[in-house]
């Protein structure tokens, strides 16, 4: 599903804010729904444990994003907006 | 922007230097091939004579090939399509047409280890964290992909290219007894000893090493390995039989590999098992506030008292090489025995401190990578104050767990939930084909027998309910560090992933209290 960007999605705010935290400056302005943590904002695996703890943190639940990892098809498709319907729909 | 390679050429040797981009170690992804790919071929189109691979990260040749990919790369096209830009990277290496030489400082793990295999030479500095290690049979059940399989039994024998597919950790020093490295280099550093192979290598006109296959040997006995290691281990054992075979070819056998990969890759048992590289960096984000690795600058350890424990500590710590590390000196970092059997305290910083900074336990020292529990006295968490310890403690091979526990160790709990689940039912045979790889002290005890089913199914969820209480009392403070312990201390197997996410899917009164620690919902 393909959402527009006028309509971000639940819980997009709380991954942009803890996104912000771990993006370098220059690539903050990246952070969109579509953007793929990957390729558009650099995340590696150590760089996705601090991702998980920063959204414990502003979730106040325990994430588990291994699991998220392992639902799609191809790592393009780890993006942010497919981050924030896993953490919306675990909710 | 470079995403992690870089060349300079001198004299007539071609300098390729790996220093990822935003990462504390060097991770090897297809731009970094693309990269190394690329100035390999300026570096040879302008007259070297020979190569030489090295990184500028301090404690990293190269730790890994970024799981992120792995363990999200689901359609085959495009995940083989990836794998080929790196071994294409893997095959230009090898096919240089001058002498190659890996100077590995720093760890050297799996795709890390498999491009310093590529090369003709391999020289190795003398330090702890110069570790060679393949970690994909046994921590991500998967096939390695970039010619492991292939090129450890041909350089080393099967026997012995078998052992460290299988996940046998060598340092530097056991890397040179084998033949996996040419020349040990002293702990300051690979430069004397690279300018003197150089040196050599030119007065022989800059020849390259001629190709050469280590006579057969037998493989290890797999039916030693726990139940669901074996059936990876003998595919990986069949690839490693190809190059003995007449006929041989490189790349049909790199070609077998690379199908085995894939069909090893697309299993639960992989996806769950690289789950848990995060579950365990989790942990020590937790316990400290940082997953990266870090190298203390300099640091001093003294370890004082002569309790049994103490001098094992002592023994492990000497033997791993710490440079820069003063064992003896009294100073930054001082272990004392303290009163509770087994147990010691440690202090930070110069000077005397009462009680110390964290009491010490280290449950099972005689295993390969012992655990280590470390109880701070100060109530702030993560424990920052205790990175230094956690990093060199975890650089030197010991697994470091941070528990808030008041009264007994957090491990003394587990181990008597443990004995108190298997009783004197046989066990031995059950725990074993799960998949448990115990410390010799506890499997020394068990009766043989059992079956997977049952005594398995028990003791996990015995232990399952010691955590759950361990947290809701506040001793661990995050689930992972349940996880952590449960597969340190008592080796619950990765293919089943975390103890708490196993436990939980099953039906019982511990699955619900797992589930609920997890913050999940029973399926």
């Amino acid at each position: 599903m393909v959402r527009s960007r006028r309509h971000d999605p639940e819980l997009f705010p709380e991954v942009r804010q803890a996104l912000q935290v771990l993006v370098p400056k220059k690539l903050r302005k990246r952070i969109t729904p579509q953007a793929s943590i990957l390729a558009d904002l650099g995340l590696d695996s150590l760089k996705v444990v601090e991702l998980t703890m920063l959204l414990e943190k502003l979730l106040g639940r325990p994430v588990f994003l291994p699991e998220w990892i392992a639902s799609v098809e191809d790592p393009g498709d780890l993006t942010v907006e497919s981050l924030a319907r896993f953490l919306a729909e675990k909710r | 922007m470079i995403a992690g390679c870089t060349s300079a050429l001198r004299g007539e040797i071609l300098f390729l230097t790996l220093d990822t981009r935003g990462s504390s170690v060097n991770v090897f992804t297809p731009a970094v091939a693309l990269e190394l790919e690329r100035e390999l071929r300026g570096g040879l189109a302008a007259g070297a004579r020979a190569v030489v691979l090295q990184s500028a990260k301090p404690g990293s040749f190269v730790n890994g090939v970024g799981l992120l990919l792995a363990a999200s790369s689901h359609t085959q096209d495009a995940a083989m399509e990836r794998a080929r830009a790196l071994r294409r990277c893997y095959a230009s290496l090898a096919d240089a047409p001058v002498p190659t030489i890996a100077a590995i400082e720093g760890n050297c793990y799996g795709c890390g280890l498999e491009l310093a295999l590529t090369c003709d030479y391999r020289i190795a500095r003398d330090s702890y964290d110069t570790q060679f290690y393949m970690p994909e049979l046994r921590d991500y059940a998967f096939i390695p992909l970039f010619g492991g399989t292939q090129r450890l039994p041909r350089l080393l024998g099967l026997r012995a290219g078998m052992e460290i597919l299988l996940g046998e950790r060598l340092d530097a020093r056991g890397a040179a007894r084998i033949g996996l490295i040419d020349r040990l280099a002293p702990e300051s550093g690979v430069g004397g000893e690279l300018r003197s192979f150089l040196a050599g290598l030119r007065g022989r006109g800059w020849q390259k090493r001629a190709p050469k296959t280590a006579p057969v040997s037998r493989p290890p006995r797999l039916e030693e390995l726990p139940g669901p290691e074996r059936r990876l281990a003998r595919q990986c054992v069949r690839l490693a039989r190809l190059p003995f075979q007449r006929g041989y070819r490189l790349e049909n056998g790199l070609r077998e590999e690379l199908e085995s990969f894939w069909r090893s890759l697309g299993r639960k048992e992989s996806e769950r098992a690289m789950s848990f590289f995060f579950v365990r960096q989790a942990a020590k984000a937790h316990a400290i506030g940082s997953a990266s690795y870090e190298r203390p600058r300099r640091l001093a350890l003294s370890v004082a008292g002569h309790t049994p424990p103490l001098r094992k500590l002592l023994g492990i710590l000497s033997s791993r090489h710490l440079p820069g590390i003063d064992l003896r000196r009294k100073g930054s970092i001082a272990f004392a025995a303290a009163r509770v059997p087994g147990a010691f305290t440690c202090v930070l910083g110069a000077g005397p401190r009462t009680g110390g900074d964290c009491a010490v336990f280290l449950p099972f020292p005689d295993e390969p990578a012992p655990v280590i529990e470390l109880v701070p006295a100060a109530e702030g968490r993560p424990w920052r104050r205790g990175a230094p310890l956690f990093q060199v403690l975890e650089q030197a091979g010991l697994a470091p767990v941070v528990t808030r526990a008041r009264e007994r160790f957090v491990s003394q709990r587990l181990i008597r939930a443990f004995r108190d689940a298997v009783g004197s039912a046989p066990a031995r045979r059950g725990l074993h084909e799960f998949g448990y790889r115990l410390p010799q002290a506890l499997a020394d005890r068990l009766r043989p027998g059992g079956s997977a089913h049952g005594i398995a199914q028990r003791v996990s969820a015995a232990l399952a309910t010691e955590c759950v209480r361990a947290l809701d009392e506040g001793e661990l403070t995050h689930p992972s560090q349940a996880d952590v312990l449960a597969h340190a201390l008592f080796g619950f197997p990765v293919v089943h992933g975390g103890l708490l996410r196993y436990v939980a899917s099953r039906r019982s009164a511990s699955a619900r209290a797992a589930a609920r620690v997890l913050g999940r919902t029973q399926p």
